[in-house]
């Protein structure tokens, strides 16, 4: 069993009157155990030249045996140029925007829909230019759907 | 405009054979409107508990499931992270957080917490900030 730790600091000394420190953590677990994840994708970095929308994890879309198990991913826009960005997309859904520089960490979840328009599938990523934009990212899980050889 | 100093650290001794250990830090300018780190209650219905309200502006959003009713009670109850056209995008278990930053192509739309089950006694204690990208 692997332990990876994930963990957060958010400070600022000049938002509001009192200085913001923030700090939390958390072992990564298989889904509703509290045994450690023992895969990941490993920390990869891309360079992409388009604007393309393309799949960072692909959707699982032929057997629920991945649905409801634990999956969290990381990405980093790695630009230095401020005005670039990417579009991050789960689904069909848009959720978050990165700018250069900005990282996100969050969990990806296969779990079956249990209401109305709730997809959870492939991890899609668009960036803003084609010049040129560099992009770390790394999945720590327990399970993935690789595609059938042809 | 202020600088928010998020930092993300990744550790493991064992889930390959070259130990992961890394941290990324990103300086934010943020403005308002923010919300400082909050609590809130949420329920089985997504609607009654809008953490971030409608824009079409990039908000800097942690949220933490604190794996208790009121603080002290624990709960195992997952709770979907949704936009406020009803669409999940996360599930957040007991004691997990993230931290995104959440836009909707530039809709006007927010953020609530769903408890994933049915009964209105189910709650979950939350905590969350959000700061909006200056």
């Amino acid at each position: 069993m692997a332990t990876t730790t994930a963990a957060l600091t958010i400070s600022s000394s000049d938002l509001v009157g009192d200085a913001l420190s923030l700090s939390t953590s958390k072992e990564l677990h298989k889904a509703d155990t509290t045994i450690g994840l023992d895969q990941t994708s490993g920390l990869a970095n891309t360079y992409l030249t388009a604007t393309t929308n393309i799949d960072l994890f692909g959707a699982i879309i032929d057997t629920p045996a991945f649905e409801g198990k634990s999956h969290w991913v990381y990405i980093h826009n790695k630009s230095e140029t401020p005005t670039e960005y990417a579009t991050i997309t789960i689904g069909d859904k848009v959720v978050g925007r990165l700018y250069a520089g900005d990282w996100m960490w969050m969990p990806w979840d296969h779990a079956q829909d249990t209401h109305g328009n709730n997809k959870h599938a492939d991890i899609e990523l668009a960036p803003s230019v084609a010049t040129g934009m560099w992009f770390e990212y790394c999945m720590i899980h327990e399970g993935m759907q690789l595609s059938t050889a042809v | 405009m202020a600088t928010l100093t998020p930092t993300l650290t990744l550790v493991s001794t064992d889930v390959t054979s070259d130990e992961l250990n890394f941290s990324v830090t990103d300086s934010l300018s943020v403005a308002a409107p923010s919300i400082s780190v909050s609590t809130v209650v949420a329920t089985a219905t997504g609607s009654q508990t809008i953490i971030v309200p409608a824009s079409t502006s990039i908000a800097y959003l942690y949220i933490r499931h604190t794996g208790t009713t009121d603080g002290s009670t624990g709960t195992v109850r997952q709770v979907d992270v949704e936009n406020t056209d009803d669409e999940a995008f996360a599930r957040l278990s007991s004691e997990e957080w993230l931290f995104i930053p959440f836009n909707h192509a530039e809709a006007n739309v927010g953020v609530q917490l769903h408890v994933q089950h049915s009964s209105p006694s189910d709650v979950v204690l939350m905590e969350y900030a959000y700061w909006t990208k200056g």
